[in-house]
């Protein structure tokens, strides 16, 4: 028989590669590792066909979602007219928000092809923080730095045109 | 205003007497008869009592002993025969009696009109039908019985002892008058207990049927001390009335106990008195105490008697004075039933005020050509709902008229209205039984009045409405989702066999991205490891998930193909892996979605993880092992990614599961029902065994293509009106809880529609509906336009444009009728109610 202890770093293929890609994950940027593991182990691994929507713009819903394998469109509507932003690929990570509160989403999400998505819902996440002291703390700075961050390309931009003064995001 | 035939006196008015000879005459009169046999043959033993005593005892003839001890005995033997037939007699006519009542009282309730349920809770009815009347039907039975029989034992035992000594016969039955008198004193304080008592136990009922029945608002509001505070003040004065009630039911007895025991007494000094002036027998005075003690019995009986005769009266009147009230329309035609041929409606100065005499209608007059749409527009509270039940004749309208065809609703039978008119309310309740027994339950009955019953509605003017009212979908799912019976419906299974292949033929290779198939040589990812070895469902307990690694033969047969040690190393990774990531969370189920470690049983893994330790020193143990091997049989690889299968275990045991098939072929006894390419799985429902197989993602999409790879192929196959046939079959549970609100719903306005009435009042039938399948079943309801005649309460002015009238009401009162753009374009209250100030 086999111990607890010697197992310690046999972890299988699958919840180490998922653990892989959350640690590129700038929310879970300096994270405890057992934290993290728990994390990859709770993450589901959920298949799309193209066509499906993970988010929809204007509702509510509680996850998070981290891109495997496949395309994903964004795309949003402006005076009901559907305005496609971007496609997104591998290692892409959408609605990081909604786990530290609920938020209505600013625009869908749709599988342009067949797509592989790891998805994490905020009670997953509030539950595994909660067991780690100052876990939940790191992901708000996390949180933050990334939004100073897009604050200061929005700055930088605007001071490029010189037009309208700065509206912050935060 | 109403029609009620009075052939019989109404169930309420009846008296308590009624039922005695009620359809019991020749049970009664064979009753007297039996009653007068036993009479007879109680009064025999006294007189041969005596003769032993006299005659034989002195006269020394021991034949003559024999003799009448002979007859003595015949004598009891058979008054007890006939004491059980009497008893029998009287239970039929009891029985029988309170079956009658509970039949033509349930009759007469349910033909009350609405307003008196407004004021009656459903505790009530049930209190007074199921537990109240039961003592009028024991009083009924004893009604004759009883006191026939035990007054003319007392009368027989009187004569006997007055024909045995005048003065001691008389003296002894002097002191019966004396109960009689004082009696029913006693009596009259227990019967106002007892009127007491049914009120309050009603107010009782009525207080359980409140707080059950509105239980989610107890849990909104917390309100469950001040709900228990109502309750409890209710059983304590319960307690206190059923005491007092008791207290004088017992006096009654006791202080009948104690004057008819005076009477021994009377004997011994008057007869002992007698006997030694030698003016007696001494035979005579045994005889007389014996019939002293044998009078004790019917007289009790008889005191025993009136009490329940006294509880029972009171008990009647107190249920049917609960509902005197008259019903308000007539039920059957009683002739050639009326039929609106064209359907037009006139309403004329229809006024209509509430009991308490507050007017909800007021000087209402409007018409309505065959086959116009009007709908009742309003804020809340103006009466647009009344008005529409009105019309229905839902409620009985105080002055005014409404005329369907020029005929008065109010004086059309029930029967003639529901030919002829459709009413679909708010909130509509669904019955218990099939889709199909609610689909056609206004159709049913409607038919149930006449004797020429109409022909069901065939399946496919079934389905048509079914489809109209967009339920057709949820059918097909229910008929997908049934299980076959494996008997009944062999032909079926051979028929979804092809389905099965051709399912897998022309959309296999589509959805094998996306479905796991059931196939021998593959292993089954979305499915534990149990259910890989197996390959088939359980047919006996042992081989269920929760019992199979504690079953013996299952795992000698593990050990047999060389598994058992490798599932246990299997459950030890799983273990070890659990522990080192979880650590000690808290044991919620959230933690343990990914390992085959169960939240509850969290603890006793942590113990075993610790005594797996290598220098615990405690090894492993028999049940230790068990329950690694139970953990590695709950692992589902694709859920549990706790740990990864091994290719090499997999091929391990997709043999297992080709030896496990083999092995069990052979046998007679069929453990497991194997997933077969070529046989239906009885276990599973039909969509299963069409699809074989489990879908691997979430996704709606996916779901939705295999509903419509599985919609076409039964098109094809033309089965898609089978499935539907079945699906109408499904149990829609205890008030339909089993549904939908919006399937409730559905079904409630499809109940109507099948029955293709002339006019259709529906008092916010769609508003329980989302938008998609409201706006559904107004364009189906717009395509009658000219054919049948719609009346309907409505809230969403959008839906106006599909009316070719609107009558807005106004407390009470119609303020505006005409067509709805015309009325617009006045810019009136319509308008208005329109912008901005509709509710």
């Amino acid at each position: 028989m086999s111990s607890a202890q010697e197992n310690h770093t046999e972890q299988s293929p699958g919840l180490q590669s998922d653990l892989d890609l959350l640690h590129e994950i700038f929310l879970f940027r300096g994270l405890d590792y057992d934290c993290m593991k728990l994390l990859a182990l709770l993450a589901k691994r959920v298949q799309y066909i193209a066509g499906d929507r993970l988010m929809v713009e204007g509702e509510e819903d509680d996850n998070c979602y981290l891109l495997v394998s496949g395309a994903i469109g964004v795309c949003y509507h402006s005076n009901e007219q559907k305005v496609e932003l971007k496609d997104y690929g591998a290692g892409d990570f959408f609605g990081g928000g909604s786990l530290l509160s609920r938020m209505t989403r600013l625009y869908t999400l749709e599988a342009k092809t067949g797509a592989v998505v790891l998805v994490i819902s905020r009670e997953q996440f509030q539950k595994v923080v909660h067991q780690y002291p100052n876990s939940l703390e790191r992901v708000v700075k996390n949180y933050f730095s990334e939004l100073t961050r897009w604050d200061r390309i929005h700055v930088e931009a605007l001071g490029k045109e010189k037009t309208v003064s700065g509206v912050s995001l935060l | 205003m109403s029609k009620q035939r009075e052939t019989d006196p109404p169930v309420v008015k009846r008296s308590l007497f009624y039922w005695v000879l009620q359809g019991n005459l020749l049970l009664q009169l064979l009753l007297l008869l039996v009653i007068v046999a036993i009479v007879f043959l109680r009064v025999l033993p006294l007189e041969i009592q005596k003769r032993i005593v006299n005659d034989v005892l002195s006269g020394r003839d021991f034949s003559l002993l024999v003799t009448y001890c002979l007859i003595y005995l015949a004598a009891v033997f058979i008054s007890s025969g006939l004491k059980f037939a009497i008893n029998a007699l009287q239970a039929k006519i009891g029985q029988q009696a309170l079956t009658e009542m509970r039949r033509e009282l349930y009759r007469h309730i349910l033909r009350l009109p609405l307003s008196f349920f407004r004021k009656t809770q459903p505790g009530s009815v049930v209190a007074s039908l199921v537990n109240e009347l039961a003592t009028s039907g024991n009083f009924v039975g004893m009604a004759v019985a009883v006191p026939v029989t035990n007054i003319l034992t007392l009368i027989a035992f009187a004569v006997y002892l007055i024909w045995l000594h005048p003065l001691l016969g008389v003296v002894t039955l002097s002191i019966y008058p004396i109960v009689v008198l004082i009696v029913p004193m006693a009596q009259k304080g227990a019967n106002r207990a007892n009127k007491k008592r049914v009120s309050v136990a009603r107010a009782m009922s009525d207080q359980i049927t409140e707080s059950i029945s509105g239980v989610h608002e107890l849990h909104a509001h917390g309100s469950f001390y001040s709900e228990e505070k109502k309750y409890n003040r209710l059983i304590d004065e319960l307690l206190r009335i059923r005491i007092v009630w008791t207290l004088y039911r017992y006096g009654v007895k006791v202080l009948n106990n104690l004057i008819v025991s005076l009477g021994p007494v009377l004997v011994f000094i008057l007869g002992g008195y007698l006997l030694i002036q030698g003016e007696l027998e001494l035979g005579s005075i045994v005889a007389f105490l014996s019939a002293q003690e044998k009078l004790y019995d019917p007289w009790k009986e008889l005191i025993e008697f009136y009490q329940v005769y006294q509880d029972a009266s009171i008990r009647y009147s107190k249920v049917m004075s609960t509902f005197d009230e008259k019903t308000q329309f007539q039920l059957d035609s009683g002739g050639k039933p009326f039929c609106a041929v064209e359907g037009g409606v006139e309403i004329k100065e229809l006024e209509f005020s509430t009991d308490s005499g507050i007017k909800l209608l007021e000087q209402v007059n409007l018409s309505l050509e065959a086959g116009e749409h009007l709908a009742l527009v309003g804020f809340s509270g103006s009466g647009k709902s009344t008005l529409a039940k009105c019309v229905g004749q839902l409620i009985p309208y105080g002055s005014g008229q409404i005329l369907v065809d020029g005929e008065a609703v109010d004086l059309l039978s029930k029967e003639e209205i529901v030919r002829n008119i459709g009413f679909i309310s708010q909130s509509p309740v669904i019955f218990s039984g099939t889709i199909n027994d609610n689909l056609l339950y206004a159709h049913r009955a409607i038919s149930e009045y006449s004797s020429a019953a109409d022909d069901e509605p065939s399946l496919d003017d079934r389905i048509a409405v079914i489809q109209q009212t967009g339920l057709y979908l949820d059918i097909l799912r229910f008929g997908l989702n049934t299980t076959l019976d494996q008997d009944k419906d062999k032909d079926l299974m051979e028929v979804f066999l092809r389905v099965r292949k051709n399912f897998q033929e022309n959309f296999g290779d589509e959805l094998a991205a996306h479905v796991e198939f059931y196939r021998k040589d593959r292993y089954l990812y979305h499915e534990d490891v149990a259910e890989n070895i197996l390959f088939g469902t359980a047919m006996e307990e042992d081989y269920l998930p929760d019992r199979i690694s504690s079953n013996r033969i299952f795992v000698r047969f593990l050990k047999d193909v060389g598994l058992y040690k490798e599932l246990v190393s299997v459950g030890t990774r799983i273990l070890s892996n659990t522990v080192d990531i979880l650590g000690d969370v808290p044991r919620e189920d959230i933690f343990f979605s990914a390992t085959p470690v169960e939240a509850a049983d969290y603890d006793e893994i942590l113990k075993l993880s610790r005594a797996l330790q290598p220098h615990s020193g405690e090894g492993i143990t028999f049940e230790g092992e068990r329950k690694l091997l139970e953990l590695a049989l709950r692992f589902v690889p694709a859920r549990h990614k706790v740990i990864e299968l091994k290719p090499v275990l997999e091929k391990l045991i997709l043999y297992a599961r080709s030896e496990f098939n083999s092995r069990h072929q052979e046998l007679e006894k069929e453990v497991v029902s194997f997933y077969d390419d070529a046989e239906y799985i009885s276990a599973r429902s039909i969509l299963n065994n069409i699809f074989f197989g489990s879908l691997l993602s979430d996704s709606p999409k996916v779901e939705e293509r295999v509903n419509q790879c599985i919609v076409h192929l039964l098109i094809e196959e033309d089965l898609l009106e089978r499935v539907a046939a079945i699906g109408m079959e499904f149990d829609v549970g205890h008030g339909g809880d089993k549904l939908s609100g919006g399937q409730r719903q559905k079904l409630s306005i499809a109940r109507v529609l099948i029955k293709h009435p002339k006019i259709l009042i529906m008092d916010e039938a769609t508003s329980a509906l989302d938008n998609k399948s409201q706006a559904r079943i107004q364009k189906l309801v717009e395509k009658w336009r000219g054919e049948c005649t719609v009346i309907s309460v409505i809230h969403r002015l959008d839906m106006l444009p599909s009316f070719d009238k609107v009558a807005v009401l106004k407390a009470g009162k119609v303020v505006e009728f005409g067509k709805p753009d015309e009325l617009l374009k006045n810019k009136g209250v319509l308008y208005e109610l329109s912008t901005g100030k509709s509710h």
